[in-house]
């Protein structure tokens, strides 16, 4: 069974009252695929009922981290902050749901209560333009709505989001990874900004990283629904997505559910039947895209000619690790089918796949540094984030060990240009950054600027200082 | 809201200055000190500029408005006014009494309360 079809029977137990039935499978496909959006979602919704709030929440705050545009996640958020008596963040949550445009009656019901309003009453903002327009396949439209509601509401990742996919449709691929590094820095785990990510990698020739991080969503999304709705809009990529997973859930909990997994489960992509799919959009890419002539290209007003695709043709990739056969497919050789070889390795745990192992810094005057820090107000540390996945420190941390020195050095400096909060984080990256002879200079400058930033100015002469002796100039 | 590129472009148009930088509490550094000190000079002259108001914060001795030092070739004036420190440069030929006055002028018009 599949996990979308084992959660879709969760769904339905809960619909029918039978709480008992719908927790066993939830945590049966929790201990499976532990972020699984659909069954946190079950299980926050199972909380709610119970009126265990905190509970509810968190599962929730990882929904919306791998789904920030799940509307059904952004309803329940609201009912349960409104039940706390938390009315703003709750008319907050009740209007991102509403402008993600639910497609179930109910949880547009549920939003709308909790903004006290009409649905004639309510007023087409950016957001829901900028939806509507993507949905539509207008990538060029929903740019423009998305920029306008990203400005209005700067802090809102649902709408950062829509950008970046718009962005993406119209193949801009670098002011989309932006965006899309924006999006992992509040919603670590998002999955289509992933996605988005993997395929900008492997159309710069990085298509290893690509597939390595494409990989790793399955830990959240096992059927890679996101993956093959958003690249089932390309003509070709050079991702392959691995096959379907399967799970055993136990006899007695399919016959409790009697059995009509198939009736009930929700329409797969791999089925041809995603209801998100944007018209004209290949609904099963589940491996390579096959070639096909103009006449079987997406009809989608933002996909119609070849040169609004984010890919390029496979004829135009120097050394492409894509081969035509025959009858025209595409097929991926080599040290790419070697990684993606259908075969996921979802028996690890999720920690094996967070950040790689970076050597830590050994020079001293990197602990020397870190020591003054600390006692300037804040202590460093080189510990990931808890539970990232895809945040913009993993992946900076991700290229210093894959030695892309230039790439990493221009991902740190927007790390400190967006002078993230969470100041010790910052620190033990960038302390990190310093004990690698190819990026000492720039890191210790822009470990200069973090700290000026952060009012330490004693550490940042400091810092400086050890650039400039870097950079061999004297100061003196 | 003025930017510190705008501050510093204005700040660089004062007689006699050959380097400037600027910049707000909780922000780098903007800048260049024509030339000197590569991409690190500005910031490692307003690091330094704020360590030494940290030592005369600590030593209970208030906060600094201003220093001016000079070296062999070089005179420098660093100010405070209202959220922006500006450090500028010249040689020994900078008026720096009438530099002081402009750069007042310059960081006080461009001072949002509140910012």
């Amino acid at each position: 069974m599949r996990p979308s079809e084992g959660a879709a029977l969760a769904r339905q137990a809960l619909a029918e009252g039978d709480s008992t039935l719908a927790g066993s499978i939830t945590e049966r496909l929790i201990a499976e695929f532990a972020s699984y959006p659909p069954a946190r979602l079950v299980r926050a919704l199972l909380a709610e009922q119970a009126n265990d709030t905190d509970a509810a929440l968190d599962d929730l705050r990882a929904v919306t981290s791998a789904e920030p545009t799940n509307a059904e996640a952004r309803a329940a958020q609201a009912r349960l902050f409104q039940r706390r008596g938390d009315t703003d963040r709750a008319r907050m949550a009740a209007r991102q749901s509403v402008e993600l445009i639910p497609g179930d009656p109910p949880v547009l019901e549920s939003a709308l209560e909790i903004l006290n309003v009409e649905p004639a009453s309510l007023e087409t903002s950016a957001a829901v333009l900028a939806r509507v327009h993507l949905n539509c396949g207008w990538p060029d439209l929903a740019e423009r709505h998305a920029r306008v509601a990203v400005s209005e509401s700067p802090e809102r990742v649902d709408v950062r989001l829509t950008l970046a996919e718009a962005l993406w449709r119209l193949g801009r691929l670098s002011a989309c990874e932006a965006e899309c590094r924006v999006v992992a820095d509040q919603a670590e785990e998002c999955v289509r900004a992933a996605v988005m990510r993997a395929h900008i990698l492997s159309e710069r020739g990085r298509t290893a990283e690509g597939q390595e991080l494409l990989d790793r969503i399955g830990r959240i999304d096992p059927e890679f629904r996101e993956a093959r709705e958003l690249l089932g809009t390309l003509e070709v990529h050079r991702l392959v997505l691995p096959g379907m997973v399967e799970i055993d859930l136990p006899p007695e909990l399919v016959r409790q559910s009697d059995g009509t997994v198939e009736e009930v489960a929700e329409p797969s992509p791999a089925d041809g039947t995603h209801p998100a799919a944007p018209p004209g959009a290949d609904p099963a890419p589940a491996e390579a895209q096959t070639i096909d002539g103009p006449e079987g290209q997406a009809e989608t007003p933002g996909e119609s000619a070849v040169q609004d695709q984010p890919s390029q043709p496979v004829d135009d990739f120097p050394e492409s690790e894509v081969q035509r056969d025959a009858a025209g497919s595409v097929s991926v050789t080599g040290e790419e089918a070697a990684v993606s070889s259908g075969q996921l390795r979802l028996d690890k745990g999720a920690g094996e796949f967070d950040s790689p192992h970076l050597a830590k810094p050994t020079a001293d005057d990197a602990v020397a540094m870190a020591s003054d820090a600390a006692e300037e107000g804040v202590a460093p540390t080189d510990e990931p984030a808890a539970g990232a996945a895809f945040s913009t420190f993993d992946w900076a941390r991700h290229l210093i060990e894959q030695s892309e020195w230039t790439e990493a050095e221009r991902l740190l400096t927007d790390i400190v240009t967006a002078n993230d909060p969470d100041v010790s984080r910052v620190d033990g990256l960038l302390l990190e950054a310093v004990a690698h002879l190819e990026l000492r200079g720039s890191a210790w400058k822009l470990l200069g600027d973090h700290y000026m930033q952060t009012g330490r100015p004693q550490a940042a002469a400091d810092a400086y200082l050890r650039a400039a002796n870097v950079a061999g100039r004297s100061t003196e | 809201m003025t930017s510190a590129s705008d501050l510093h472009a204005g700040m660089q148009r004062l007689p006699g200055v050959t380097g400037a930088a600027v910049w707000r509490v909780g922000e780098i550094p903007t800048g260049d000190l024509g030339g000197r000190g590569g991409s690190i000079g500005p910031g490692l002259l307003s690091a330094s500029i704020g360590t030494m108001e940290q030592a005369v914060e600590t030593t209970g001795l208030g906060q600094i408005a201003e220093i001016w030092f000079v070296t062999q070739d070089t005179q420098c004036l660093a100010l405070r006014s209202g959220q922006w420190q500006a450090v500028v440069i010249g040689g020994l030929d900078l008026d720096v009494d009438g530099v002081r006055d402009g750069l007042t002028s310059l960081l006080a018009a461009n001072d949002e309360p509140g910012a």
